[in-house]
C-alpha cells in the first residue's frame, strides 16, 4: 500500500433532476489499493462510482456540487477533456460488453481512437500486453480474429478489462464485474484485481460481502446516498463502528 | 452498538441463538456443580459426590455441541463482526466451563478424600471463598445472557475479592502446618490447600469468561492489556503461594 491520495471526493451532493442521489460525499482512495463500495442497492454506490469518470455527464437530468480530485486535479472543471479523463479511469461493467468485433479489435479499440500505436507492430504489442494483464492472453492467443462476443461470461469480462488496459488507464472502476460470473470465473478476476492493483488503482462496487473481504484494502460502506462508513477493509468487517454498517454485513434488518 | 437487530435470514438467529442456549446451559450445569461441591464441603456427603460425578459426561457433551454447532455455522452461514465474535468466543467459553467443571470435581474428590475437615474455622474460610467463586460465575452467566459490558467488567474486578480471600485463607492454613499440625495430618492440610488453589483457579477462568464477553460486545481484546495492575511484590507473593 503506497498511502498516496489519488482520488479526493470533497463535500459531493449529486441530484437527478429533484431527487437527491448523493448527500455530501467525503472520501480518499488511495493511489494502489483497492476500494469496495459497498451498500444495499439504491444507496448511491454506482452513481459515485459514475462520478470519478464523469460518465454522469451522459444524463441530461443528473447535476451535481462539490469536488471530485484526481491527483488533486478537479476533474470537473470545464477545460478537463471528459474523453482524456475516462481513458485515464478505465470502467467496467456488470454484464460484459465486448464489442460486436474480433477480440483483437476489441483491445484495440481504445489505442486507435487515441492515436496511441505509430505502427501495427505497435498496435499488436499493446493488445499482447493488455490480453496478458487481464490473464486473457494464453487462453485467446489463437484465435485474437474471432468475436469477443463468443468468449464465455468470465473470459468476455477479462476482455473488456484488457480493453480497459490498453489505453493506459491509472485508476479502473469496476461496477460488480463477477455478479453475471460463475465462481471460477469469479476466482480468476478476482485474482486479476490482486495483481492489477501492482500498477493501478482500483474502485470496486460489488454486493457480495465476502468479495468486498476478499478483494479490498479499504472499504466504504454508504447507506441512502450517504457515506456511513469507510476505512480498512479488516476493521470494516470484524468490528464496524457504526450500526447500519453493522446490521448490513451481519445481514440484519436494517 | 448496543443494538442487535433480528437477522434477515431467521433461521440464521435460530443457530446464534442455538449456541447460546448451549453455552447458558453448560454454564448453569457448572453452576450446579459448585453447588453440590459447597455441600460436599459442608456435610462431606457421598451421595453428593456421585450427583457430581454423574453430571461430568453431560458437561462434555455440551463442549462438543458447542464446538459443532459453531463449526456448523461458520461453514454455512459465513459470520462476520460480531456474529464471527459470538461464535468463536462460545468456543473458548466452553473450554473454560469444561476446565470450571473439572475444578469443581477434583475439589470434590480432594476434600473426599479427607472424610471430614478437621478445623471449623478453615472450613468456614473454605466455604466463604466458594461463595465468592460461586457469586462471580451467576454474574458471569448474567453478564453473557445480557451481553452487559458494565456487568462483565463488575465481574473482572471482584476476582481480586477470590484472590485477597485465597491468600488470607492460604496464610491460616499454612500457620496451622507450621505451629499445630501433628506430622499425621500434614497430608491433609497439603489437600486444603490445593483446594483453596482450585478455587483461586476457578475466579481466573471466570474472569477469562467476562473478558470473552468484552470482546463479543466491542471487538476489543483486554485479555492481555487491561489486568489490574499488580505490584512485582503481589505478584511473587502470588507466585510462591
Amino acid at each position: 500500500m503506497s498511502e498516496k491520495l489519488k482520488i479526493s471526493i470533497k463535500n459531493l451532493n449529486v441530484f437527478y433532476a429533484e431527487k437527491q442521489a448523493l448527500f455530501d460525499i467525503n472520501l480518499n482512495i488511495m493511489e494502489r489499493e483497492v476500494t469496495s463500495l459497498i451498500g444495499p442497492s439504491g444507496c448511491g454506490k454506482s452513481t459515485l462510482l459514475k462520478c470519478l469518470n464523469r460518465m454522469n455527464d451522459l444524463i441530461d437530468i443528473c447535476t451535481m456540487d462539490g469536488q471530485v480530485m484526481i491527483d488533486g486535479a478537479n476533474i470537473n472543471t470545464p477545460d478537463q477533456d471528459p474523453v482524456l479523463l475516462r481513458s485515464k479511469v478505465g470502467m467496467v461493467f456488470q454484464k460484459p460488453n465486448p464489442f460486436p468485433k474480433s477480440i483483437y479489435d476489441n483491445v484495440a479499440y481504445g489505442p486507435r481512437l487515441h492515436g496511441m500505436a505509430q505502427s501495427k507492430d505497435e498496435l499488436d504489442s499493446m493488445v499482447i500486453k493488455s490480453l496478458t494483464r487481464a490473464g486473457l492472453y494464453d487462453e485467446v492467443k489463437n484465435r485474437l480474429f474471432e468475436a469477443g462476443t463468443g468468449l464465455s461470461g468470465g473470459q468476455q469480462q477479462r476482455l473488456c478489462i484488457a480493453r480497459a488496459l490498453a489505453v493506459n488507464p491509472e485508476i479502473i472502476l469496476m461496477d460488480e464485474p463477477c455478479s453475471a460470473l460463475d465462481p471460477i470465473a469469479t476466482a480468476k478476476i478476482e485474482e486479476l484485481i490482486e495483481e492489477l492493483k501492482r500498477k493501478y488503482t482500483i474502485v470496486i462496487v460489488t454486493h457480495s460481502m465476502q468479495q468486498a473481504a476478499r478483494v479490498s484494502d479499504r472499504t466504504a460502506y454508504m447507506h441512502m446516498g450517504e457515506l456511513i462508513e469507510s476505512g480498512f477493509t479488516k476493521n470494516i468487517f470484524s468490528n464496524p463502528q457504526h450500526q447500519k454498517t453493522q446490521d448490513y454485513i451481519t445481514g440484519r434488518i436494517g | 452498538m448496543s443494538e442487535y437487530k433480528d437477522h434477515i435470514v431467521k433461521s440464521f438467529d435460530d443457530d446464534i441463538e442455538n449456541i447460546k442456549q448451549l453455552t447458558t446451559q453448560m454454564a448453569t450445569l457448572v453452576e450446579e456443580q459448585f453447588k453440590l461441591l459447597y455441600h460436599v464441603i459442608d456435610t462431606a456427603s457421598p451421595a453428593t459426590i456421585e450427583d457430581i460425578l454423574d453430571n461430568e459426561p453431560r458437561l462434555d457433551q455440551y463442549d462438543a455441541e458447542i464446538r459443532d454447532a459453531v463449526i456448523t455455522i461458520i461453514t454455512l452461514r459465513a459470520p462476520i463482526a460480531i456474529d464471527l465474535r459470538a461464535s468463536l468466543t462460545a468456543l473458548r467459553i466452553s473450554t473454560d466451563l469444561e476446565r470450571l467443571g473439572d475444578y469443581a470435581k477434583s475439589i470434590a474428590m480432594r476434600v473426599a478424600a479427607l472424610e471430614t475437615i478437621p478445623d471449623t474455622n478453615i472450613k468456614n474460610d473454605i466455604l466463604r471463598l466458594l461463595t465468592l467463586v460461586q457469586t462471580q460465575m451467576k454474574d458471569v452467566i448474567d453478564a453473557y445472557l445480557s451481553k452487559d459490558i458494565k456487568k462483565a467488567e463488575i465481574v473482572r474486578k471482584n476476582d481480586l475479592m477470590i484472590d485477597e480471600k485465597y491468600n488470607l485463607v492460604y496464610d491460616v492454613i499454612v500457620d496451622q502446618i507450621k505451629d499445630k499440625v501433628p506430622k499425621l495430618k500434614l497430608l491433609t492440610y497439603t489437600k486444603l490447600l490445593f483446594a483453596i488453589k482450585t478455587l483461586e483457579r476457578a475466579g481466573d477462568h471466570i474472569c477469562n469468561i467476562a473478558e470473552e464477553i468484552h470482546f463479543i460486545v466491542t471487538g476489543e481484546d483486554i485479555s492481555t492489556t487491561k489486568k489490574p495492575s499488580q505490584s512485582i511484590e503481589k505478584s511473587l507473593e502470588g507466585i510462591n503461594k
